[in-house]
């Protein structure tokens, strides 16, 4: 059984006080060795910093809830967003198994070899395994966004910043994308990328091909591969950004315990 | 014994220590200020580290009050 996020933020307390107190045990050491003596006032801070970040956990759920609302979206429309572009992709692998089919009752192999039409089923298929993965990541986030923050306040309160980095990376990472992903829907809107295909009106067999080969599978590429992906990578940059704030140079608090 | 009794044994017993090696450090640091040795680094180092040994029991003492306090608060609520 995994233990429930207070808990977890229960154990991040406790090791905060251990921190704390090796801390003070350093300042206590009647050596005056500068390479040991510097970690006291760090150790002091760090555990300071984990105690805010107990502190203000609800606060950040809570401002990550405004921040999706400021920002006009949400889960419930993303996720719906996400199942219509299973559905395009559905049909539209439907449709290209429909013309195989018809190819080959009709005794046209040659068409089969001449218009790759293998090719354009794998692509879809690939897209469509690629959507999935895309669905299993958000539910993830989606359902684990709080408990992944509450892991990293756990990995900043070991001692000696031992899981620093490791612990921004969680913070961050799950609150850009937490608030990031659900806005994937305007962000394609806003490029002008659709996830619908606009229907062709073919005259012959040929024009229909050509207008495969030049406007569905180029549009399907750029809508369900590599707007998402660029996408992901915006909001990686962001989260990057975001954990060494938590983790790095930045955490300074604006209390003075070094003394030295 | 479970991961949290160690960490609560840990930071109890790391109190304690503290506590001790405020006691030597301040021992330590006076009477290296004291003794009748006329080289002034020895002398220097001495009341460095009876400020250190200060500023430990500081912070020994106001983190014991804040953290009992914590742990008070939040087993009333």
């Amino acid at each position: 059984m995994q233990p429930s996020v207070f808990q977890i933020l229960y154990y991040s307390q406790l090791l905060a006080s251990l921190t704390y107190f090796l801390g003070a045990l350093i300042y206590a050491l009647p050596f005056p060795v500068y390479g040991i003596k510097k970690w006291a006032p760090k150790l002091i801070l760090d555990s300071i910093y984990v105690m805010v970040w107990n502190s203000i956990y609800l606060g950040v759920l809570y401002f990550m809830i405004q921040l999706l609302s400021m920002l006009g979206v949400n889960w419930g429309t993303y996720f719906a967003f996400l199942n219509q572009m299973v559905t395009a992709e559905e049909g539209l692998y439907l449709t290209i198994e429909t013309a195989l089919t018809i190819l080959k009752i009709f005794e046209l192999p040659s068409m089969v070899y001449i218009v790759p039409l293998g090719q354009i089923v794998t692509l879809v298929l690939s897209l469509m395994s690629f959507t999935e993965i895309l669905i299993t990541v958000s539910e993830l986030i989606y359902s684990y966004a709080g408990y992944f923050i509450a892991l990293g306040v756990l990995f900043l309160s070991i001692p000696f910043r031992i899981g620093r980095s490791v612990g921004g990376a969680f913070i961050g990472t799950s609150i850009v994308f937490y608030v990031g992903l659900p806005y994937l829907p305007q962000f394609m809107q806003d490029l002008g990328i659709s996830i619908y295909l606009s229907t062709p009106t073919p005259n012959s067999v040929n024009q229909y091909i050509q207008f495969y080969f030049e406007k569905v599978i180029p549009s399907i590429i750029m809508a369900y591969f590599l707007a998402p992906t660029i996408y992901i990578f915006i909001l990686l940059g962001f989260s990057a950004g975001l954990s060494s704030l938590v983790s790095g140079y930045g955490s300074r608090l604006p209390i003075i315990v070094d003394v030295f | 014994m479970s991961l949290v009794t160690f960490i609560e044994n840990l930071t109890s017993t790391v109190t304690e220590i503290g506590w001790s090696l405020f006691i030597l450090a301040w021992a330590v640091g006076w009477a290296l200020r004291g003794s009748p040795i006329p080289i002034f680094r020895i002398k220097r180092g001495g009341q460095d580290i009876v400020e250190d040994a200060i500023i430990a029991a500081f912070f020994l003492a106001i983190g014991s009050t804040i953290f009992y306090l914590i742990s008070y608060i939040a087993s009333q609520v």
